[in-house]
């Protein structure tokens, strides 16, 4: 076994459970760059008895739970979100050993104060935010399905946030591309000013990648030495400048060329030196559960063939083909960190 | 253990490993981990936990030890086989041996006067 020992019992252990939820694939944005088709909508009534009879069903074993909140965008089904996690607390009476740790991706959108407050108070503790530069900039790329911008409300919600006197984290995620890089001096220096002194906020900068959207092939993403000097360069300033929180860099090193532009996990990437990191998607106890009850390793290549390894039923019982799950896995035996990282690449 | 093994699912996506070694590894490291997390749980809010490297594991598994490093040693009076610097033991045999201190011999010695053994 040449896999770092304790990430492999945690990848296989029983007594953790991870679970990607999709409440919704609906979105009420459409970014230039996503890769997502919005096919499906709200996750049905039986699909969320289904997670929350799973999580009931495992609960008397477990130790620690892990809820992802992805989409689409999340909060379109806050009344999903709620009631999982209403049914977490309760679960949680029963069971004071059972340790849930929440998070959310979301435009913040719909992140108003009032549902901010609620999500902390119902264990949501982490956020993902994504930006796409100063507003001039974020309003062309993040935009609302009519067209319409997006940056004012956005951050508005994240500055209320700051008011909110509960433990919580919030990852500001900056797309970085050609176009905005430039920008981005200035976007994180306004960062700093309004968060730097709350170690809750933290920057995360993240190249632009092609993750297999309609625009894929007009992206301006970073690519060659230059752009990754560049890049590199932004880093250092951010650094610099956001010194409570700390900053997230991307996980490469240099910006990828077009023939490795392939996606790379969207999940957070490490401040310095760790061993190396393993996907949601490469572990033996973690799945996404899409808004129809399939059970999928990836939330990139959601629609892939080889995704979809599963499915939940409304009792909470799971069928899981191991023959399609094991090759997601397989960076746990061969210990490659590549495999570990994103097992996606080479799958497909 | 060969480069790969087997895994299953069982109907609550319980992770099924069938070959008894790798369960057997992933039984101590999970012990470990699990006294971490508790750890973890009763931590105010705002302190981290930062993650020892896991511990060599116990395979194979080591030698039995030698019996000349044994800390075990017969009590003459008594029989009974006793840890060497067992205070409880000795003071129950206070004053048998004789020697300083009534113990089991004095300052350097054991069951004697002064380093005699």
């Amino acid at each position: 076994m040449q896999a770092n020992e304790d990430a492999l019992a945690r990848a296989l252990s029983n007594s953790i459970l991870g679970l990607t939820l999709m409440p919704t694939e609906a979105c009420n944005f459409r970014c230039t760059y996503c890769y997502e088709d919005f096919a499906l909508g709200k996750m049905s009534p039986a699909v969320v008895r289904g997670v929350k009879n799973l999580i009931a069903a495992r609960a008397p074993t477990l130790n620690e739970l892990y809820l992802a909140w992805f989409g689409g965008e999340p909060l379109l089904a806050l009344d999903v979100v709620l009631e999982v996690q209403e049914h977490v607390r309760e679960l949680q009476i029963a069971h004071p050993g059972l340790y849930d740790h929440a998070s959310m991706t979301t435009n913040a959108w719909k992140l108003g104060p009032a549902v901010f407050e609620r999500l902390v108070g119902l264990g949501v503790g982490q956020y993902q935010i994504s930006f796409d530069g100063p507003a001039a900039i974020h309003d062309t790329k993040r935009k609302r399905m009519d067209g319409k911008p997006t940056f004012a409300r956005i951050w508005d919600n994240v500055l209320a946030m700051r008011g909110v006197d509960r433990d919580f984290s919030v990852i500001l995620r900056l797309h970085v591309d050609r176009e905005n890089l430039d920008a981005m001096y200035g976007f994180v220096d306004q960062i700093h000013e309004a968060f730097g002194d709350d170690p809750r906020f933290e920057i995360f900068l993240k190249t632009l990648s092609r993750y297999g959207g309609p625009n894929d092939a007009s992206l301006p993403v970073l690519e060659g030495d230059e752009d990754a000097r560049r890049f590199a360069r932004l880093q250092q300033h951010a650094h610099g400048r956001v010194a409570p929180a700390g900053i997230r860099g991307d996980t490469r090193s240099r910006a990828p060329s077009p023939a490795r532009a392939r996606p790379l996990q969207g999940t957070a990437p490490v401040t310095g030196k760790r061993s190396p990191t393993t996907c949601y998607a490469a572990k033996g106890n973690s799945y996404v559960v899409r808004s129809d009850g399939r059970l999928c390793k990836c939330t990139v290549i959601l629609d892939h063939p080889s995704n979809t390894v599963g499915r939940l039923h409304e009792d909470g019982t799971v069928e899981i083909d191991p023959a399609l799950a094991r090759p997601w896995m397989r960076g746990l035996w061969s210990g490659d960190a590549g495999e570990l990282a994103c097992p996606m690449l080479g799958l497909i | 253990m060969g480069d790969k093994f087997e895994i299953r699912f069982d109907k609550l996506g319980n992770v099924i490993i069938d070959d008894p070694e790798l369960q057997k590894r992933l039984k101590y490291v999970l012990e470990l981990h699990g006294e971490l997390v508790l750890r973890m749980k009763n931590l105010p809010p705002g302190f981290q936990v930062v993650l020892p490297q896991p511990q060599p594991l116990p395979f194979p598994r080591p030698k039995p030890p030698n019996p000349a490093d044994c800390p075990m040693v017969m009590c003459d009076p008594c029989g009974k086989i006793r840890l060497i610097n067992d205070r409880a033991h000795d003071e129950r045999w206070q004053g048998i041996d004789g020697g300083p201190g009534g113990m089991h011999g004095g300052p350097g010695g054991t069951h004697g006067s002064p380093g005699e053994l």
